[in-house]
């Protein structure tokens, strides 16, 4: 990162520092208007409007969903304190290490298995020139920008009873091998990270592409005419090639299989039984439909501070490969 | 350079992961253009094909497709619009000027980028609720652009800091103040970015499914996304799979037409360029 410094905005900052001091708070009372055209005032003018909206919807909800954490309370009357009672509960709770054991599954539905074969594929289109590239790109990347609402939706259809994998199952196997995968206490799982891994494979994709589009042609012709097979070829040039792509690839993808929500919620309600239920289905279930908001908001700080360490962990594994 | 087997392969590989994204979209189209009464099954080649379905799902007076569109593009658009109003000026002020604390105001914003949304909704329910402001568009609208502060700052910032310092300066000697400079000079030139930009925050907001059902409960206002949930809910009641399946194609339709446009004007690489850091 290229800091860079604006001369005109550096130097009245100074000097309104050197003169600093009580005087200049009154003044700066008495004649409001001046600020506006003090050249050091703009950077913080610029930022004024965009920063007071994410302060207010995002900084100050993230430090009250901490104090309601904290806090017993059922909406309606007034709460009272409860310590650490809420995690205390969160974590002595069943269903909570079901969820979390969901949530590892999602992280290997959504998060790694499509940056594995997203990487193949990337690695694949890099070594050569592919007729309908960006036909390809179009479609891989469809997927990911449509709502979860509307992929949740196409994928019943397919899992459905009457639907398009089971009739394919019924010509094949005959009728006793039909399946309503979504409610079967084994398949539902799996059946729903196929769909995440379906909704996100191509992102990752297009996204590693924009990095092996960097990567030197000669870097291939030299592993070549080392006599690198195309195995070798990929690990000793196309993965380097795309470090910082899969490092950002690594951390959206794990955020968004830890937030999973929307599927669930849209495709089994999180059963059968709990076997599909995420974090974020709980604390929905917990705050709005169960009104025990301290105990939804305690697993809501739950997960983001597991987010948080996961990001950490990820950024500290790429950088420690750069020593 | 290639051998032509390991060519073969290659396509086949490629294009099969491309039949894979397409096949879910292929089998809801093929429902959807059935006629609403009757069981579909399958893989249903409609005959004969029918857009009834799909007038039914944008009439249906209690889950309204055709009305949460129009509720959702009125949230979307006002969210995009202010957003990428407010992260031009933000990302002008952190990718062209050093002051006191950018450093560390610029990392708060970029830490709304991995803050799940989980985390901010059950306060802005209960404080929208604790001033009435439930079950309207401002409810949707301004959680929607503080989100959005956080990708488009980190966004814009990084496109300011690309841009050539010579034309900044050589238009400040020419007498343009900041204002003209970054309206009249800065911003022309930045279309590919901002109109990525705006098709990503366009897309978060349109799919946003929690916020629409947690601040949302009047059938008339509710967000296409949640619409949806409601016509799963009744799937094996009044709606078949048919009204459904159009349904969803007609809420997908908006982000589509307008990931299409902008690949076709600025490339298939806009949107991932955007996404990585």
């Amino acid at each position: 990162m290229t800091t860079v410094m604006d001369p005109e905005v550096r130097a009245p900052a100074r000097a309104r520092r050197a003169v600093g001091g009580g005087r200049a708070r009154a003044s700066r009372r008495a004649r409001p208007a001046r600020g506006i055209d003090r050249p050091g005032a703009w950077p913080y003018l610029l930022i004024l409007p965009g920063f007071a909206f994410y302060a207010a919807f995002v900084l100050l909800p993230i430090m009250e969903t901490v104090r309601l954490s904290l806090l017993d309370w059922n909406g309606l009357t007034a709460p009272e304190w409860a310590g650490l009672s809420n995690y205390v509960r969160a974590l002595t709770d069943d269903a909570t290490w079901q969820a979390g054991l969901v949530s590892l599954s999602f992280i290997v539905f959504s998060c790694l298995a499509p940056v594995s074969v997203a990487l193949v594929l990337a690695g694949l289109i890099a070594r050569t020139r592919i007729r309908g590239l960006t036909f390809l790109r179009f479609v891989y990347f469809l997927p990911y920008t449509i709502a979860l609402a509307v992929v949740a939706i196409a994928w019943r259809w397919l899992y459905a009873t009457d639907g398009t994998i089971n009739q394919v199952v019924r010509t094949i196997f005959g009728e006793e091998k039909v399946t309503a995968y979504l409610g079967d206490a084994d398949l539902a799982l799996p059946a729903l990270g196929l769909v995440a891994f379906w909704a996100m494979f191509g992102f990752v994709t297009v996204m590693l592409l924009s990095g092996t589009q960097h990567i030197p042609r000669e870097l291939y012709d030299a592993a070549r005419s080392d006599g690198a097979g195309p195995i070798r070829e990929f690990f000793a040039v196309t993965v380097p090639g795309v470090r910082q792509e899969l490092r950002v690839s690594l951390v959206l993808t794990f955020i968004m299989a830890l937030r999973t929500f929307d599927l669930p919620l849209m495709t089994t309600q999180g059963g059968p039984g709990y076997k599909t239920t995420t974090p974020s289905l709980i604390m929905y279930r917990d705050v709005f439909l169960n009104m025990q908001i301290g105990r939804g908001a305690a697993i809501a700080v739950l997960l983001t501070l597991f987010v948080g360490a996961g990001v950490l962990v990820i950024n500290r594994l790429f950088r420690s490969e750069d020593g | 350079m290639v051998s032509k087997r390991e060519n073969a392969i290659t396509y086949a590989v490629l294009y099969t992961f491309g039949f894979f994204a397409l096949f879910p979209f292929i089998s809801t189209l093929l429902v959807a253009f059935n006629p609403p009464t009757g069981a579909a099954k399958g893989l249903a080649i409609p005959s004969p094909w029918s857009l009834d379905s799909f007038i039914q799902a944008w009439t249906d007076p209690m889950a309204g497709i055709g009305r949460s569109m129009v509720n959702s593009m009125i949230v979307a658009v006002s969210v995009v619009a202010v957003s990428v109003f407010f992260s031009i000026l933000t990302g002008f002020a952190f990718g062209t000027m050093k002051f006191r604390g950018s450093k560390f105001l610029l990392a708060l914003f970029v830490l709304g980028l991995i803050v799940p949304y989980e985390a901010t909704i059950i306060p802005l329910y209960y404080e929208f609720r604790a001033i009435g402001m439930l079950n309207n568009y401002w409810s949707m609208i301004l959680p929607c652009i503080g989100g959005s502060m956080a990708f488009g700052t980190y966004w814009m910032s990084a496109f300011f800091r690309s841009f050539p310092r010579e034309l900044i300066d050589s238009a400040k000697s020419d007498g343009a103040n900041r204002w003209t400079l970054l309206w009249r000079v800065i911003v022309p030139t930045a279309g590919a970015p901002i109109f990525a930009m705006a098709t990503i925050l366009f897309i978060w907001t349109w799919n946003n499914l929690l916020l629409a059902i947690v601040m949302i409960t009047d059938q008339k206002l509710q967000m296409a996304p949640a619409a949806l949930n409601y016509f799963v809910g009744r799937q094996y009641g009044a709606a078949s799979y048919q009204v459904t399946c159009a349904g969803a194609l007609l809420v997908a339709l908006p982000v589509m037409l307008i990931y299409y446009v902008l690949q076709r004007r600025y490339g298939s690489d806009a949107l991932a360029g955007a996404l990585k850091g």
